[in-house]
């Protein structure tokens, strides 16, 4: 295979508090290839923002690196590595500084990295701006009269004014409505295509990831729980936590129902919080065995190339499945090389 | 629709405000009503009226500022022209509402308990504060809330999102109110939360008999939450139906459209985008107020189109599926 776009390899984040350490990622590696789409799904707090943070070297990882076409980046990244890394943010009221006008703040990376000379730079922040589909009138507005989505298109030609390679997206459309984000989605779509961008998209919406995305991780509590196609991660998922996730997502149609997979909301499950040497989703899991609390479930990857950390998936594979997970399990125990993850 | 047993009955509500700008009209000709113990969405994108409808309900707004006209009856009593000290009891008591932020609605300078103290043991009530802890207890207990001594004992900054959630429902439950308004609760929360908040909503209101009004932009939340559903486009309610009939077969092309713009989970379209905004209040469009955005419009758009009923159930305001001339 050709050397992925970013690879992340072990990363981990901690964050120190005086409450206490909080290991945000645990040992992350993450793959995204040239034109692919990769999702990044989790609930708030399983550490997908802190990935996408890390990985446009934002914050610096506690340990691990991250490649770019396989050169590690440096803590302080050069220009030319910033450049091919750009952000589109979940709010883009808070991220477009109020001061500036749209002019300015597209422009900024056309100066920042001397794409444009100063002369030519108004006619460029134009274009990008005609190529989110925004009128040239609002060059000379402030971000606070603009509606949501049209902060967020000018997010998006702020981000693509550097030229990058990929794009970061961080739940670029959970603050819009409806409407507004079936708009920002078409766009995302079309600009992928026309300037064969690469995205990392974090969100906690599946059926926006299944709109964009490729390829979904899912995170959680700091761990990729599972990892695989989109339509199958979404509609027949491996791990228990992303049933749970894709069967709390809610529909519009019985047809769509039917095709979510099944979970059992009655059943208690124990306090929400408290770690165990297992896996980590075990308190919340209806369907946890004994092994589950007691053992980390190993990676175990399936023919059509899916893989999860999961003892118990539960369905026509399962037996299968879970006769491989526990020997797995056991010969990484003999050969007790448990120092992290395959 | 003049069924006396209604709970809430809302009748050609108009409502607008003095603002600088000129007098905006926001609510028009709203009219709703709730049977006991039903639940009832409102749906429409942000920004069409729907909290400031919840607000006007309770009695929240700003006098100085609101224009309001129009019949609000609660319970057989006329909401609308009490006066403040009679709702204020009414409050809380009779109906409460679930807030969108469980974070930001609690107090963050009392812990839980104190909180539920207050509620339960509002003025006019007589019950001691061992029997108010006792029941803050059970309730939260009911929501499948384990540990409820530590939840009681916390602060809401020491809670997730999900165990804030869980608390306001309860809280909102507590006075054993005829009706509770909901104004999109668990948007801000995760999916995985949001539909445990959604069970727990139905559940209680169902142990309690209550009737819920539940306002939100999410269809996927309606279809898993309502029985009968107001659509509402700035400030007008275009579409009237059950749950099943909606999701079935919307009538009104801003349904329409608001179903289309839903990522599906399946079928390769992509979401379909509404073309346009939300009209500003102050000059909205005359005639039918989604016309400037409907793929649909014509001349006769521009009177405003009445909420015809089209079924024993269900009414849409359109002149596509107004009844021929001749017919009536």
């Amino acid at each position: 295979m050709s050397t992925p776009l970013i690879a992340t390899r072990g990363l981990t984040k901690d964050f120190f508090s005086r409450r206490g350490v909080v290991n945000a990622l645990k040992g992350v590696d993450v793959e995204l290839h040239e034109g692919e789409v990769l999702a990044v799904v989790g609930e708030s707090g399983s550490g997908k923002s802190t990935l996408a943070n890390l990985v446009l070297g934002i914050q610096a990882p506690t340990t691990g690196e991250i490649l770019l076409r396989g050169k590690p980046l440096p803590a302080v990244r050069r220009a030319a590595d910033r450049r091919a890394l750009q952000l589109v943010p979940q709010n883009p009221l808070s991220a477009l500084n109020p001061r500036r006008t749209i002019f300015e703040s597209v422009g900024l990376p056309l100066a920042v990295h001397q794409l444009r000379p100063r002369a030519e730079r108004r006619e460029r922040v134009r274009e990008l701006l005609e190529m989110v589909g925004l009128p040239a009138d609002i060059l000379d507005r402030q971000p606070q009269v603009l509606s949501g989505g049209q902060r967020q298109r000018v997010a998006i030609a702020r981000a693509l004014a550097a030229e990058p390679q990929a794009i970061i997206l961080d739940e670029p459309t959970s603050a819009l409505d409806v409407s507004v984000q079936a708009r920002v989605l078409r766009l995302l779509v079309d600009i992928r295509q026309r300037f064969s961008l690469s995205y990392l998209f974090v969100t906690h919406d599946l059926a926006v990831a299944r709109i964009l995305a490729n390829r979904v991780i899912v995170l959680y509590k700091g761990e990729i729980v599972e990892s695989g196609p989109t339509s199958q991660v979404l509609l027949a998922p491996r791990h228990r936590y992303s049933q749970m996730l894709s069967s709390s997502l809610p529909v519009i149609s019985q047809e769509e129902v039917a095709l979510k997979p099944e979970w059992n909301w009655t059943k208690k499950v124990t306090a929400e919080s408290g770690s165990s040497a297992g896996c980590p989703f075990t308190p919340r899991c209806p369907y946890a065995l004994d092994v589950c609390g007691r053992e980390r479930p190993p990676l175990v990857t399936s023919p059509t190339g899916r893989t999860a950390h999961c003892f118990n998936p539960g369905d026509d594979e399962t037996e299968a499945w879970r006769a491989a997970a526990v020997q797995s399990s056991q010969t990484k125990t003999l050969q007790s090389t448990d120092t992290g993850r395959s | 629709m003049t069924a006396g047993g209604n709970l809430l009955e809302v009748d050609n509500l108009n409502l607008g405000f003095r603002l600088f700008e000129g007098r905006s009209a926001v609510l028009r000709d709203v009219s709703l009503s709730l049977a006991p113990g039903e639940r009832v969405a409102l749906v429409g994108e942000s920004g069409c009226g729907k909290s400031i409808f919840l607000r006007a309900l309770l009695g929240l707004l700003d006098p100085r500022k609101a224009v309001m006209s129009g019949k609000i009856s609660f319970d057989g009593r006329r909401l609308d022209n009490m006066k403040e000290g009679e709702r204020a009891k009414l409050r809380g008591r009779d109906i409460s509402i679930i807030f969108q932020d469980p974070t930001t609605a609690l107090n963050p300078v009392f812990t839980i308990r104190d909180q539920f103290r207050d509620i339960l043991r509002r003025p006019g009530t007589s019950m001691s504060v061992a029997d108010a802890d006792r029941t803050a207890s059970d309730m939260l207990k009911s929501v499948y809330i384990d540990d409820s001594e530590r939840v009681l004992n916390s602060y809401p900054f020491q809670l997730s999102g999900g165990l804030n959630q869980r608390v306001m429902i309860t809280m909102a439950l507590s006075n054993k109110p005829k009706l509770v308004l909901a104004d999109e609760p668990g948007t801000a929360l995760d999916v995985t939360v949001q539909e445990q908040a959604l069970r727990l909503m139905r559940e209680a209101t169902e142990a309690h008999g209550a009737a819920m009004l539940l306002v939100t932009h999410n269809l996927g939340v309606v279809r898993e939450f309502a029985e009968r559903v107001y659509v509402m486009y700035a400030g007008c309610v275009v579409e009237e139906a059950t749950a099943e009939e909606l999701f079935d077969d919307p009538k009104h092309p801003y349904t329409r459209a608001l179903f289309a713009a839903v990522p599906r989970l399946v079928g390769g379209a992509l979401p379909e985008p509404i073309d346009g905004m939300v009209p500003d209040f102050v000059a909205p469009p005359q005639g039918c107020r989604f016309h400037p955005r409907c793929a649909f419009a014509s001349e006769r758009c521009l009177v405003p189109p009445p909420l015809v009923e089209i079924s024993a159930s269900r009414s849409v305001a359109c002149v596509l599926h107004a009844p021929a001339r001749q017919e009536v």
